[in-house]
């Protein structure tokens, strides 16, 4: 019996060491593999602590105006953001209890002064911890960004405005907003309001694309040969489903035989409701997925899971519906800046970011973000042809209040039916300046009606804008 | 020469008061307002005399004591005193004192051990005291921080489900070495379960059933799991029948999805375990912190007095491990778990080597409880398992918890002396 009281307990003793390497290989993976994300997480306030021995870093835009700073209050250290509302999305906030947002969360350790490196050396780091923040500065264009903000006014909705040939974010505007200034205060008002000010919607909102897409359908069309530049249709105002239902024009228009570029010009849903069919589930899926509208998006600030309709479960009367990004299809404003970029750019969709670059109080550059490619959607030869036809839709289409003398402008307008009320106005380009520099835009006003009326007004401000720093 | 050098070279942890105190000192210099006073100096420097001298005495009245247990209690009590001089001073200035009186009971059990272990010969003595002192909080139970596991008694505050720890060992000693032979005696014979007539089942019942209450109504979830699994594993270690384990496996899941459906509290602490992300400023918020706390740390540590582990609620007590976590890194966590553990390993020698039945089972009961502990806590900051408020032994802050763990130490180092 001695023995075996020995022998049970040499037993537990087994355990009890299986359960302790559990707990040392659950505590590494923490302090190890995790400690990184845990220290930049948005709700760990450790770093934002380090305002007491270290001043935060300033947060600029690309041509200098500054964005938001760190003053000393007598003991408190304030947090000013001298723009307010204009740039309060993509800057976010510093929040006390509520976690930081935006570049004020994404790039929280480098406004701290904190080196990742430095960090994991763990005391050692104590000695050389600076005094202030690395300031950071992003890719917007200040100018680009009031202009959006202005023209939009008081109608809801968002604007992206992108360098297709980098990926840089040159204008990201999402109304209504908030004053970040007074977010810690007025936190809980803000996050019940019925119409989510919080809401990035350039990146996060969802919209039906109505007829903005129609240029991804040409480019499928063309791809799979089902139509070539010379093919034309008969528009009589319908597009008659088989079973009784149709799609028709909007405000009863009747195009007669147009063409792919007419077509375009005129947006015409006979036209791509008829390629939406005849492309069939299959190659609609292909094609949105060529367009990357199934990635996600990695990059320097949040974006959600992408998301696609289960084309194979639509009925051929929703396939239609897709042809003129009604059904079940919704897109965010900046995807859609992305693919009129990728049009403009020879097929080329770059990754979106707004971080130019962190240097250190003195100017020294510690990091750059170096512009990558997202996806090779097109051939230069299509996106060429695509281009082309949304120049149409500027000068002689639907467009034409987006267009700018002196600059080479391309577009497509939306206007999507949707179950809060009115049309959402939608206006999507690119617009090429006299010196080769391009941008492409998005822009998406909820329930505001007539995109070639609404939205494009806005596009033409913001192109306006550019042409007159051009010179 | 050189085994007595080694000897010495052990004691060494027990000057860590001292160098905490000078670093906190120097690093506030050119603060006007002091941190530590002079009494804090007087207090670390006494601190380090009496952890350095009191194996040294205790080694005069019993040659045999073991060096590696007492030492290891000295650097886990020293680190107890530097975490909380750099948490809250004011605590630091009561635990010292919790210690020297945790020091003085462990010598009292030591002293008057022939008529403290006589107690091991009357099972049910022990039994109805364990019984008595769980009641008791049951009945009079006041909540403070969530736990209903508190008599107040004018002043004092004290947690009696710690010493109720030590009588219920006692109890299971007694009670499993008389009775061993008729707890293997098959009644009911099923295929891999066999079982002894109930009445000799229903001590073991009664415990269960006991901590099973103590989760439920007192919210105590760390106690209830210790006092499970001690139940478990003294019947197992002295029975060596698994239809024991296989019995209390079974209680306990069906247990716990009793109680995951008929109470709220329940469902919200595992829902907080699984998906801490879904509320980190509400719900989560102790535990994410305590993430971050670790996360913080990385493999150095921030450095002692450079963290921000006070953002963690209750870091004084149940959470003290993270603040090791993230001021000294997993280096630190490690040197905590690893001192754990030998304090284990000496413990289960002393337990192997003993002839006496019932010693043997006590001192494997003690040590193996001690251990059991400090995973319960350690699993439940790193999210391992469910959060569970229950002490880490010696470290923590808190009178109670010190003072049995002292008494523990003292019952096990006075069995190592009864080896033959």
């Amino acid at each position: 019996m001695q023995n075996d009281i020995n022998k049970n307990i040499f037993q537990i003793m087994r355990f009890f060491l299986f359960l302790f390497v559990i707990l040392i290989a659950n505590l590494s993976y923490i302090q190890i593999i995790e400690s990184n994300s845990l220290v930049n997480n948005a709700y760990n306030t450790r770093l934002v602590l380090r305002e007491g021995k270290v001043v935060r870093g300033s947060i600029l835009s690309k041509n200098g105006t500054v964005l938001a700073y760190s003053k000393k209050n007598g003991t408190e250290i304030e947090r000013i953001y001298p723009e307010g509302a204009i740039f309060a999305v993509p800057v976010g906030y510093v929040g006390k209890r509520i976690g930081n947002a935006g570049v004020e969360a994404t790039e929280n350790a480098y406004l701290c002064g904190v080196n990742m490196f430095f960090h994991q050396l763990g005391p050692l780091e104590q000695l050389l911890q600076p005094k202030t923040g690395d300031n950071v500065v992003l890719t917007l264009n200040s100018n680009l960004q009031k202009t959006a903000w202005r023209a939009m006014g008081a109608r809801r909705g968002a604007v992206v405005v992108l360098n297709p040939q980098t990926g840089a974010v040159l204008a990201m505007v999402s109304k209504p907003s908030f004053n970040p200034n007074s977010i810690n205060q007025n936190w809980q008002s803000l996050s019940k309001e019925t119409n989510s000010p919080l809401i990035n919607r350039a990146v996060q909102g969802l919209y039906p694309p109505g007829s903005t897409i129609k240029p991804l359908i040409a480019d499928a069309a063309l791809k799979e040969g089902i139509i070539n530049q010379s093919d034309t249709i008969d528009c009589k105002g319908y597009y008659d489903l088989g079973n009784g239902q149709r799609i028709n024009e909007n405000d009863g228009e009747v195009h007669g035989i147009v063409n792919l570029k007419q077509a375009l010009t005129v947006s015409c849903n006979v036209m791509f409701a008829d390629l939406a069919v005849k492309l069939g589930a299959n190659n609609l899926d292909a094609a949105f997925k060529r367009f990357a509208f199934n990635k996600k998006i990695d990059t320097d600030f949040y974006t959600p899971e992408p998301h696609l309709p289960h084309f194979s479960q639509l009925s051929k009367g929703e396939i239609a519906q897709i042809g003129i990004g009604q059904a079940n299809l919704v897109v965010s404003p900046l995807r859609m800046a992305m693919l009129a970029a990728s049009f403009t750019n020879g097929g080329k969709m770059m990754t979106p970011y707004l971080i130019e670059d962190v240097q250190t109080p003195n100017k020294i550059p510690v990091y750059k973000t170096i512009p990558k490619v997202f996806a090779e959607v097109t051939t230069p030869e299509r996106a060429a042809i695509i281009e082309n036809d949304m120049r149409n839709v500027v000068l002689h289409g639907t467009g034409t209040a987006a267009n700018v003398r002196g600059v080479e402008v391309y577009g497509k307008t939306g206007t999507a039916q949707n179950s809060t009320g009115k049309d959402h106005a939608w206006f999507i380009g690119n617009a090429t300046f006299p010196n080769g520099q391009k941008i492409a835009f998005a822009v998406i006003l909820e329930n505001s009606g007539f995109g070639g009326a609404e939205a494009a007004p806005v596009a033409q401000q913001i192109i306006e804008t550019m042409l007159k720093e051009e010179q | 020469m050189m085994e007595h050098f080694k000897k010495k070279i052990l004691l060494l942890p027990g000057l860590l008061p001292i160098l905490a105190v000078g670093i906190i000192y120097l690093s506030n210099l050119d603060v006007p307002q002091k941190v530590v006073t002079e009494k804090d100096i007087i207090i670390a420097v006494v601190a380090s005399c009496i952890f350095v001298l009191m194996p040294l005495i205790l080694r005069r009245y019993y040659p045999k004591l073991d060096i590696y247990i007492l030492s290891s209690i000295d650097f886990l009590c020293s680190v107890s005193l530097i975490m909380l001089l750099r948490l809250k001073p004011s605590l630091y200035r009561v635990q010292f004192e919790w210690i020297c009186l945790g020091i003085v009971c462990m010598c009292l059990t030591m002293y008057f051990s022939k008529y403290i272990l006589q107690f091991l010969d009357y099972p049910y003595i022990l039994g109805i005291g364990t019984m008595l002192l769980i009641c008791l909080t049951l009945i009079f139970g006041t909540d403070i921080g969530g736990n209903r596991n508190w008599i107040v008694i004018g002043a004092v505050q004290v947690q009696p489900s710690e010493f109720a720890k030590i009588l219920l060992l006692g109890f299971l000693t007694a009670y499993l070495q008389e009775n061993k032979n008729i707890l293997n005696l098959p009644s009911c014979n099923w295929k891999i379960v066999y079982l002894p007539p109930l009445r000799f089942l229903a001590p073991l019942i009664t415990i269960w059933g006991l901590s099973l209450l103590m989760f439920v109504y007192q919210r105590d979830l760390g106690s209830a799991l210790l006092f499970f699994g001690m139940a478990v594993m003294m019947t197992y270690a002295a029975t060596s029948n698994r239809s024991y384990i296989i019995l209390a496996v079974l209680f306990f899941l069906f247990s716990s999805v009793l109680t995951y459906f008929m109470f709220h509290h329940v469902r919200v602490r595992v829902d907080i375990w699984l998906h801490p992300w879904q509320d980190p400023m509400g719900k989560a918020y102790q535990i994410i912190q305590s993430l971050f706390a670790l996360g913080n740390g990385g493999l150095f540590g921030a450095g002692y007095y450079h963290g921000s582990p006070y953002l963690i609620p209750a870091v004084y007590t149940d959470f003290i491990f993270s603040a090791i976590g993230e001021e000294f890194g997993l280096l630190g966590v490690l040197a905590i778990i690893g001192t754990y553990l030998l304090l284990f390993f000496r413990g289960m020698k002393i337990a192997i080597r003993n002839h006496h039945e019932k010693y043997k089972l006590f001192a494997f009961g003690l040590t193996a409880t001690l251990l059991l502990q400090a995973f319960i806590i350690l699993a439940g900051i790193s999210k391992l398992l469910p959060l569970t408020g229950i002490t880490l032994p010696f470290v923590s802050y808190g009178g109670s918890s010190m003072i049995a763990s002292f008494i523990s130490i003292g019952l096990l180092l006075i069995i190592s002396t009864k080896e033959e």
